[in-house]
């Protein structure tokens, strides 16, 4: 399957969007949580970690969104 | 006897809400024309770095690099890439270093951005008018009419970045191996061009390899590791060509502090002003989301977007917006020329179209009557944001009286005449009205001052420091990040404040670093201020040499009550008038800032603690120090 990637005729799908997104999403949330427990003196959850949170979430529902249109390209 | 169907009523309608809406957008074209040609005509800076871009220019011009050690004289570097000062090295050559062609080829740079995003609405949409109104909205836009004449290379990075994706965009589909390698050619080295204008083009080489690994992997990580090769070599030759100062400058000096509400207060205002063209590009990206195969336009917009978040760090404003602002006029005139057309195509067998079948059968039921509407709605919406963007002078012979027909008022009371829609909100420059003539002449007067001594001066702006054939001192925000990311030790340049090197010391913002502005305030005194262009220039000149303030402050910290000590200064005694109450001050030991007339000759100032005389004498002064008795 990791071959098929590299092929020159090879081109993502919907479902490859939404997954990509979907991991996406996961670590850009559990990133800024993460920074959050493993800093907790730089200042507290601020606006910013807050907003990457949410595009993270968002990230992760339009990608859940994108896996029903399987392999249309993307 | 000809008979008007509703359907010649409407087409009518809307060909007449067209030509109001170019003949609008046409209107702030000559608006932004007339602000161009009033900067290209100022002598000075006008927004703050201008000055120090036409250094890094005139550098440039003398073979020598601008990326250099800030800790010794002149304590100079710049903080961003090169090209566009390279570009403007023939013109300094020709015209010796002047303001006019920089801000002439940043003007020229957002014609081209506007062109290129009427050339990419055209090829996709094949709609004349709104090709022309999608690049006429690009300069009708507030934020580029305010940064679009500067002498500063953000608009020329927008425009390598627009012209990229434009060449870019259907690189993929070429059948023709040796046409696509060419394609791909330029369209990257139009990438490489922007991103050694400006760093933030980073977001648009991350759409542009974003796009084509999403079409084909292979090829994006050959092109982004041959495009990461050339990038690379490049930095690391000017990195070791200047002793490690590039990385410095350019890469450790941009870390700046971040100031969320900065960043949504100019989103409010961003979205406030173009919230017809983001909805319209947001549709679009949401359509080739779910329906069609995603465009490079579409993620290029995601990413100028994301990458407009950069707008709250300190220094940042409302130029960081600008690539968002070309690819929303891309986009939404895409979105408008579909609509119009009725060109958009749901595919019957879609997951989510099969679930709202009806919907998509009523609509084609009512298709001419939907693109009827969508000619008449499109063009309206365009006539709203022109609305929206309004901003003009409010003086003049043809600007007054129109802004007193619309109602206008200036949006900056007496401090300039000048009407601005987009109100203010922290980050979002000051700027926007054509200098006067008394802003002009108040300029030489500061060159002139400057010229009084033979010594260079330390100046916020250079503007100053280049008309009086003086050494550019400072770049005094690249010194501020310097300091705060522990960068730059400012010892020398302390020692050089303390010793007097500098004849003048001119501040508008005082953006120095603390250890700095405090060598000003303990061995300088303000000594004047002009008014210039809406802001207050300070001339700020030398007190009393190092050893009389060591005195002085000595003299300070041992008087007691009761006590009277006299410390002889060299400084005459009409500066030294000057520069006492601002030193007492300093050194608190508050005191009425207007002077008691002692004698014929002498003054007294008096606080809660302390009296002061201050009297001429043939070496200079005389001060005598009396503490006050409980």
């Amino acid at each position: 399957m990791s071959g098929q990637w590299f092929s020159i005729e090879f081109t993502l799908t919907k479902r490859h969007l939404g997954l990509i997104l979907i991991a996406g999403g996961v670590l850009a949330a559990a990133g800024m949580i993460a920074a959050e427990v493993f800093d907790p003196e730089s200042g507290g959850f601020g606006a910013l970690q807050k907003m990457g949170v949410a595009v993270g979430a968002a990230a992760v529902l339009v990608g859940l969104t994108l896996l029903p249109l399987g392999s249309r390209p993307a | 006897m000809i008979t008007r169907t509703p359907h010649t009523v409407g087409q009518w309608a809307s060909r007449a809400l067209f030509a109001l809406a170019i003949l609008l957008l046409v209107g702030h074209l000559i608006v932004y024309l007339h602000y161009a040609i009033g900067l290209m005509r100022f002598p000075f800076d006008y927004d703050q770095g201008e000055g120090f871009e036409l250094v890094d220019t005139r550098l440039f011009s003398e073979g020598q690099w601008p990326y250099r050690d800030n800790e010794v004289y002149p304590f100079y570097a710049s903080n961003y890439p090169p090209l566009f000062h390279v570009i403007l090295v023939p013109f300094v050559w020709i015209f010796g270093p002047e303001y006019w062609y920089g801000r002439l080829i940043g003007f020229l740079g957002t014609l081209v951005t506007a062109s290129t995003i009427s050339y990419i609405v055209y090829r996709e949409g094949r709609h004349r008018p709104l090709a022309i109104m999608s690049g006429l909205a690009f300069l009708a836009s507030n934020y580029i009419y305010h940064v679009g004449p500067l002498f500063r290379q953000h608009m020329t990075m927008v425009m390598f970045e627009t012209l990229s994706i434009a060449v870019l965009a259907y690189v993929t589909g070429i059948e023709t191996p040796r046409r696509r390698r060419r394609v791909m050619i330029l369209g990257l080295l139009l990438l490489l061009a922007a991103g050694y204008t400006k760093q933030l083009a980073i977001a648009t080489c991350i759409a542009v390899f974003g796009f084509l690994f999403i079409r084909n992997p292979r090829r994006s990580l050959i092109w982004g590791g041959l495009f990461a090769a050339a990038a690379g070599a490049l930095f690391f030759w000017i990195d070791l060509a200047t002793g490690g100062e590039w990385w410095k400058n350019i890469i450790s000096a941009n870390v700046n502090q971040y100031f969320f509400t900065q960043f949504t207060g100019l989103f409010k205002q961003f979205f406030r002003l173009h919230r017809v063209l983001v909805i319209m590009a947001g549709l679009l990206v949401i359509y080739e989301v779910y329906f069609t195969r995603l465009s490079l336009y579409s993620i290029w917009w995601i990413l100028a977007l994301a990458n407009a978040t950069l707008a709250g760090k300190w220094g940042a404003g409302d130029s960081y917006f600008a690539t968002a602002i070309a690819a929303s006029c891309v986009l939404a005139g895409i979105f408008a020329a579909r609509t119009v057309h009725g060109a958009w195509e749901f595919p019957a067998d879609h997951p989510y179209i099969r679930r709202l079948g009806g919907l998509r059968q009523a609509a084609s039921a009512r298709r001419a009557g939907l693109v009827t509407l969508a000619g008449l709605l499109i063009p309206a919406l365009y006539i709203y944001y022109g609305v929206s963007v309004v901003k003009l002078p409010t003086k003049g012979a043809v600007f007054g009286p129109l802004s007193e027909a619309l109602g206008l008022e200036s949006s900056y009371w007496d401090r300039y005449a000048f009407y601005d829609s987009a109100g203010w909100t922290a980050g979002y420059a000051t700027i926007g009205h054509v200098p006067t003539q008394q802003d002009i002449d108040n300029g030489w007067r500061i060159v002139d001052i400057l010229r009084e001594s033979d010594l260079p001066a330390m100046s916020e702006e250079a503007g100053f420091s280049l008309r009086a054939g003086k050494d550019v001192v400072t770049n005094p925000t690249q010194l501020k990040n310097l300091y705060e990311n522990d960068l730059f030790d400012p010892a020398n340049l302390i020692a050089a404040i303390q010793a007097h090197n500098f004849g003048v010391v001119v501040f508008r913002a005082q953006f120095y670093p603390p250890p700095v502005l405090d060598a000003v305030y303990d061995a300088y005194y303000p000594s004047e201020a002009v008014w210039l262009n809406g802001f207050n220039y300070e001339l700020w000149r030398p007190g009393p040499p190092q050893a009389e303030r060591d005195t002085f402050a000595a003299n300070l910290a041992d008087l007691t009550p009761g006590e009277t000590i006299t410390q002889p200064l060299s400084l005459p005694f009409e500066p030294a008038a000057h520069w006492l109450p601002h030193a007492l001050n300093y050194r608190d030991w508050p005191v009425d800032a207007a002077a008691e007339p002692d004698t014929d000759s002498c003054m007294i100032w008096t606080g809660a603690e302390i009296t002061v005389q201050l009297c001429p004498a043939d070496s200079g002064s005389t001060l005598v120090l009396a503490g006050l008795k409980e």
